[in-house]
């Protein structure tokens, strides 16, 4: 937000020692406004340098009483002012003196927060009135109604029309807003800089070209579950909005390749994209992604099953074909459809990549990504059902960068590839391999030696036995999540001994183990949690 | 070395590494290059650049917070008041003095005293209701009683909660 610094300080505020940022627009008040503290404060500093600060210091000295605060001039009393984090105090500032009121007040409406009804409406009721001392509407950069929800209804929500300088606007789950006032409200709003609409059922195509056209910023946007808009709205975000950089359509299923691509290759700056569930989305447009988004930190792609190989870059091959091969990408065979997606760079802003559910990738995605995206800090590989140890040996070349891996239901991986992983990913904080049948207590011996190890998931890898829980009791001193529902033959013994020894242990699952099936324990059992879960099992 | 002059003539003589933790005397420096001549600082008392140069002295060595960076640190400032043990004693000083070490950081740009100052301040402000604080800064109140009336009634949804 780097324009709101100067422009907003000194808003109305007319003050007479900062004509360079004041949008001062009335000389009277000036005047007027100098009065106050207009006194030389002699006995403080040297009175003729800081009186400067203050215009007309010399004339109507009202009051001589000793003051050191009056010297401070209005940028340094914001400044001040500035580390009130309570409405309360700004509140009870602005209510000291014309001067102090005159910093305080955009302070307060700034980032107005309220988690009741009333408050709003309260506040509401002031921007419409027509006499008021401030134009507060204009104060108003960000709004936050993730409290209130259902409870915004259009006539409280029309009001926003009139906040023209708003640029954070985050309305999750305010499902009562009608197309309308969405219609209404969003095109009034060409400062927007980010937008969150999660859940806001009512939001169109028509709606999101109508808040693009105006909000020519715009950063960031988040339409998770506005599963009304479709490529119609995506399309006028690209054509508009070049500078954003947060895209999230999480189940906004109806989304197609063309939008997502005019996305990648109209916005340079995209670093987040969040097509989670977005079905339809297939190789063509995040090839595109990969190629154009030079930026990209976080990629979120499950359940996008359509999903190939053909999506991800091709792996770096060392010198495969002689250097003077007058045809150096041969291979391929045309019919097979898109060509390998050469990538000429590294993709080092890759931090974070969802693949749960993309069941077509095979190792040689993987194998891609990571010879090209060497710090990604996040993968979800979960119910990617081909992938083998060798994926998990190119993930070892992640090292240390890696801290979060899920690679549920890879049901082919061995024990192999998880000791070298266990070796190169030292910084592992969260690890699940859920549903990885072949692993055996080696893994477990090998991922119990990480230092940092936070969370375990081993849910169904029924070949454990105690000998595994007895090395996870071993790493005692940041051990906090555990499941092992299903390890079959794991003993209430070993369960203890853990128990004993995990002092910071806050959740540990243990459904569907037979030892367990005693009524001395089964009183302290609760549901077991719905699917959809991370770690669901079936 | 540096050579400083104070309003009430006093000449100081600093290391550079000290003194160009202020911004404008770096800038000086920077334009006008090395010279044994004094610098006059016409806004600043000698009781007060003392102040200053122990706290300069004291951070010495500790990384400048560079102009681009600044815009993010805005934030992150507002949302922590805490004040190191050291700065904390150091500006443990009476009103008067508290305010000039304020206005000095500010002419001489030095960001982290202004900002340890305003945080001192800040904290004398919190809790408090309007008129104690008129009174703990002697400040008037110079509000008619519509105009305070009127501001009052549009802005106490700032009181709820």
């Amino acid at each position: 937000m780097p324009s709101a610094r100067t422009s907003r300080v000194f808003y109305r505020l007319n003050s007479p020692s900062q004509s360079t940022t004041s949008l001062s627009e009335n000389e009277d008040d000036d005047i007027n406004k100098s009065l106050f503290f207009g006194g030389p404060v002699s006995s403080v500093v040297s009175p003729a340098q800081w009186a400067s600060r203050l215009h007309h210091s010399a004339d109507g000295a009202i009051h001589s009483s000793h003051s050191p605060m009056s010297q401070v001039p209005p940028e340094v009393l914001i400044h001040i002012l500035k580390h009130l984090h309570t409405s309360r105090d700004l509140y009870h500032s602005l209510l000291v003196s014309r001067s102090w009121c005159e910093c305080s007040v955009e302070l307060l409406w700034h980032r107005p927060s309220f988690t009741r009804l009333s408050t709003l409406v309260k506040m509401m009721r002031v921007l419409s009135r027509g006499d008021q001392t401030f134009t507060y509407s204009r104060f108003i950069r960000r709004l936050n109604f993730l409290f209130l929800g259902a409870d915004l209804t259009d006539a409280l929500f029309c009001r926003l029309a009139q906040c023209d300088h708003l640029e954070r606007l985050t309305l999750v789950n305010c499902n009562s807003i009608s197309e309308d006032a969405l219609l209404r409200v969003l095109p009034c709003l060409p400062n927007l800089v980010a937008i969150d609409l999660t859940g806001v059922i009512e939001t169109s195509d028509q709606i999101i070209i109508g808040l693009a056209s105006a909000a020519r910023r715009l950063q960031g946007i988040n339409l998770a579950g506005c599963r009304q808009v479709t490529d119609a709205g995506v399309y006028a975000l690209s054509s508009s909005c070049p500078l954003l950089r947060r895209v999230k359509l999480s189940g906004v299923d109806q989304v197609t390749d063309g939008p997502v691509s005019a996305l990648a290759k109209s916005c340079p700056l995209l670093l987040e994209i969040d097509l989670n569930n977005c079905k339809r989305i297939t190789d063509i447009s995040v090839r595109d992604i990969w190629t154009y988004s030079t930026h990209m930190r976080e990629m979120r792609l499950s359940q996008c099953v359509e999903l190939t190989d053909a999506a991800f870059p091709a792996p770096v091959k060392p010198q495969v074909t002689p250097r003077n091969n007058p045809f150096p990408t041969a291979p391929h065979s045309q019919d097979e459809g898109l060509p390998p997606l050469v990538i000429p760079r590294p993709l080092d802003h890759l931090r974070m990549l969802d693949l749960t559910g993309c069941a077509l990738i095979t190792d040689d995605a993987v194998d891609g990504i990571i010879s090209h995206a060497s710090k990604i800090r996040n993968l979800v590989l979960s119910k990617c059902i081909q992938l083998t140890d060798r994926t998990v040996e190119n993930i070892c070349v992640l090292g240390k960068h890696l801290h979060y891996l899920h690679l549920g239901h890879a049901a082919n991986i061995t024990d192999r590839s998880i000791k070298t992983l266990a070796r190169c990913c030292t910084r592992l904080r969260y690890v699940d391999f859920a549903n990885c049948v072949l692993l055996t207590d080696m893994s477990v011996f090998e991922l119990s030696s990480l230092p940092k190890l936070r969370r375990i998931g081993l849910v169904r890898v029924s070949n454990l036995t105690d000998e595994a829980i007895y090395a996870l009791a071993e790493r005692h001193s940041t051990l906090e999540r555990i499941h092992l529902s299903y390890c079959d033959q794991i003993s209430v013994m070993a369960v203890h001994f853990l128990l004993q020894k995990l002092h910071k242990l806050t959740h540990l699952s243990l459904t569907g183990i037979p030892s367990f099936r005693k009524p001395e324990l089964q009183q302290f059992c609760r549901q077991p949690p719905q699917v959809s879960d991370i770690d669901a099992c079936f | 070395m540096v050579h400083l002059v104070t309003s009430d003539n006093v000449e100081f003589v600093v290391e550079k590494e000290v003194v160009e933790r202020s911004v404008l005397i770096k800038n000086m420096l920077e334009d006008v290059g090395e010279s044994d001549q004094s610098i006059p600082l016409a806004n600043v008392s000698s009781a007060v650049l003392r102040k200053v140069i122990e706290y300069c002295e004291h951070h010495r060595g500790e990384p400048l917070p560079s102009g681009d960076a600044d815009q993010n640190q805005d934030e992150t400032r507002k949302r922590t008041t805490d004040i190191s043990e050291w700065d904390q004693k150091f500006i443990t000083v009476d009103q008067e003095m508290l305010f000039e070490i304020i206005l000095a950081a500010n002419y001489l740009d030095i960001k982290s005293l202004l900002d340890v100052g305003c945080k001192t301040v800040a904290n004398m402000i919190k809790g408090k209701t309007p008129d104690e604080i008129r009174r703990l800064f002697n400040i008037v109140n110079d509000f008619t009683p519509e105009e305070e009336a009127q501001i009052k009634k549009e802005n106490e949804w700032a009181e709820d909660r």
